[in-house]
Order: C-alpha cells, then structure tokens, then sequence
C-alpha cells in the first residue's frame, strides 16, 4: 500500500460523496428546468469509475481516463460555482450581501468538485509518492474492477436520469471498492 | 506512507480550500442560528476557523510544534464533522423516539443535510496526512511560499476575522470567495508546474 494508492482511494470516496450529494439535490425536477445540472452527477459518478478502475488496473490508459475524470471535475467545480450564483439572479454588486451566500443553490458548493479534481491531479502528477501498480491480492483486485463497473453502472444510470438508482450503483461501488482496499492493506499488514 | 515536498505543499494549499470553502458554507447557514439563540450552532465555525489558521501557520512557519498544533486540529475538525451528524439528524425529525425517521427516503435530501458535517471530517483526514511529519519539509515549504500565497492567506484571515459578526458577514463572505478562487488557481498551478517537472 501506498500514500498514493491511499489518495486515489480518498479521491474516489470525496467524489462519490460528492456524486451522492448532487444525485440527491439535483433531483429530476431541476434536471427538468436546466438540463446542465445533470453534468455534476455525471462527472462525480465518472472520477469514482476512473479512480477505482485506477486501482484495479493501473495502466496508463486508466490513468489517462483519470487525469481527465479530475480535469473535468475541477471545470464542473468553477463552472457550478459561477451557475448557482447566476441562478439568484443576483448582481455582482451584492456580493458583499450576506444573503447572496445564503440559501439554495449554494453558491461556493461546487466548488467542492474543483478540490476533489485537485486532489485528483495532485496524485496522478505526484513524483516520488510510490507507485500506483503494485501486485493486488486477487479479492482486492476483484473487488475494485467490480466497484469501478458498479461506477460505471452509476454513469449510465445518471445519463438515463434514473437518479436514485445511481445513487444506489455509486454506493455499492464505494462499499465494494473499500472492500478491497481492507483486503489489500491487511495483506500489506500482514506481509 | 510519508508525502515527499512537493506534494505536501499542494496538499497543504488544498486542505486550506476545502477548509476556506467548509468554513464560507458553514458560518453563511450557522451563524443566523445564533440570533435564535442555537449557541452550538457556533462550535463548527469556530473549529473551522481554528483549523484554517493552523494549516496557514503550518505553510508559514513549519515546525514539529505546528504538526502537531495542525494535527490537534485536524483531529478536532474529524469529531466535530463526526458528533455533527446527530443535530443535522435531529433537525430532520431524527430523535431517540423517532428513529424510524432514519428510514425516511426524504432525510438524505433534507436541509440541513445529515450527511453534511462529514465533509468537515473528510477535510480532518486530508490535513492530518498533509501536516503529519511536516518538519521533514520544512525548508521546502516556507521557500515555496511567494506572495500570492501569503496574499491568499492575508485574505482568509481578514475574511474569517469579519466573518465573526453578523454585521460584517456579507463581506468576511466575500473575501472568502476571493481567497478561495485565489488558492484554486495556486493549487492549479503548482499542480501542472509539477506535472511538467518544474518543481
């Protein structure tokens, strides 16, 4: 086990807490007014995909789908915020007004997808922080491809707009996933 | 498990904006509560608060004795976002006598969110790694620390100080934002310089 394989982990819990969260507030009628709102869903629900396919199979190919998975999370994040705020039709000039940071949409929320994009790009950069592709005990190894197809099954959902079953798909990964992830520290431990 | 330099520095910067954000979402809906007299209410703004100065003193000035003020914090931010799932349950209608409530399909899209504080104990966990160990860096850190960070960390300090009045709320919100688009772009940078080997 490395910090690394540690951070892509977290990065996949963060953007599964985050997928789950939106899943759950960008429920269809908002999808129905603004068909963008479907985007952060999507883009939570892919980061978990690619951080657990990353850890499943850390091939440059995986990596590759998540250096883009976190590049577009951080776009989400800007993009979300600048959107909740223009949704309150609100002028740039009451910024300084309480009431323009209170309430629904959250303004600064999405922002929260920019910071799981870094962290997701903090450890694919990361020189010197271990490598991603160690041998895997086989139940870990299992245990992530079936959490990252349960991610994927989440993405396709979230494009179907079949929302809580998405969220019920993003679950069972992130359960899966950290199945895995206990098997292959104890191993860690164990060695 | 050890983070090397470089990458201790961003995930320092990084657990300061997931904090600066924690903090701007946290007293914008909790610091109201306390005109109605909620005075709990003020406990995760204040450990927030605490938390974003221990991770700015840690970039400033890094010592053994700011590890372990940083990871005092970090600990203190995992049992406040914690203990804080039970008064956003309790507001959802979640009590001794009502626990079916937990069932309820409504709860995990209710406001307050149940599941919001846990991001404050998300936020523990990063920082904790980020500062465990960080007199090991510390040359590495305070060199890399040049004026737009100091003035990212300028702003967070100014914004969370207004930000302790009701009065002065709006703006201490605003200079949050600023700081907090500011460390993004920090982040972002330091993040592809390394990428390109720079760093």
């Amino acid at each position: 086990m490395t910090l690394r394989r540690f951070l892509v982990a977290f990065t996949a819990v963060f953007a599964g807490a985050l997928a789950i969260e939106t899943l759950n507030y960008h429920q269809l009628s908002t999808i129905a007014k603004d068909r963008w709102a479907i985007v952060p869903d999507l883009s939570g629900a892919l980061l978990v995909f690619a951080a657990l396919l990353v850890l499943a199979w850390p091939k440059r190919a995986a990596i590759g789908l998540f250096v883009f998975s976190a590049s577009l999370s951080v776009l989400v994040g800007l993009a979300g915020t600048a959107f909740h705020y223009a949704s309150r039709g609100l002028p740039l000039a009451s910024a300084v007004s309480v009431t323009s940071w209170l309430g629904n949409p959250p303004p600064l929320a999405p922002l929260e997808f920019a910071v799981v994009g870094l962290l997701g790009l903090l450890v694919a950069v990361w020189v010197g922080g271990g490598t991603l592709d160690v041998s895997l005990p086989p139940v870990s190894a299992v245990c992530y491809a079936i959490g990252a197809l349960s991610g994927f099954a989440a993405l396709i959902l979230a494009v179907a707009t079949a929302l809580l079953p998405a969220v019920g798909a993003i679950t069972a990964a992130l359960l899966i996933g950290a199945l895995g992830f206990v098997v292959e520290v104890s191993r860690v431990r164990a060695v | 498990m050890t983070l090397t330099g470089v990458a201790r520095r961003q995930l320092l910067m990084l657990t300061t904006l997931y904090f600066a954000i924690l903090f701007l979402e946290s007293e914008v809906s909790h610091m109201p509560l306390l005109s109605a007299g909620m005075s709990l209410a003020i406990l995760p703004v204040v450990w927030l608060a605490v938390s974003l100065l221990a991770l700015i003193a840690v970039q400033l000035w890094p010592s053994a004795v700011m590890s372990r003020f940083l990871q005092v914090a970090m600990i203190g931010a995992a049992i406040v976002g914690i203990v804080g799932v039970f008064p956003h349950l309790a507001a959802n209608g979640v009590t001794w006598n009502h626990l079916g409530a937990l069932a309820s399909p409504a709860l995990m899209h209710g406001e307050p969110g149940p599941q919001w504080p846990l991001a404050i104990a998300m936020g523990g966990v990063l920082g904790y790694l980020a500062g465990y160990g960080v007199e090991r860096d510390q040359e590495f850190i305070r060199t890399g620390t040049r004026w737009p960070t100091w003035i990212a960390f300028a702003l967070v300090v100014i914004g969370t100080a207004l930000s302790e009045s009701l009065t002065t709320l709006g703006w201490g919100s605003s200079v949050i934002v600023v700081a907090s688009l500011l460390l993004l772009v920090i982040t972002l940078a330091e993040i592809i310089a390394a990428a390109r080997g720079e760093v």
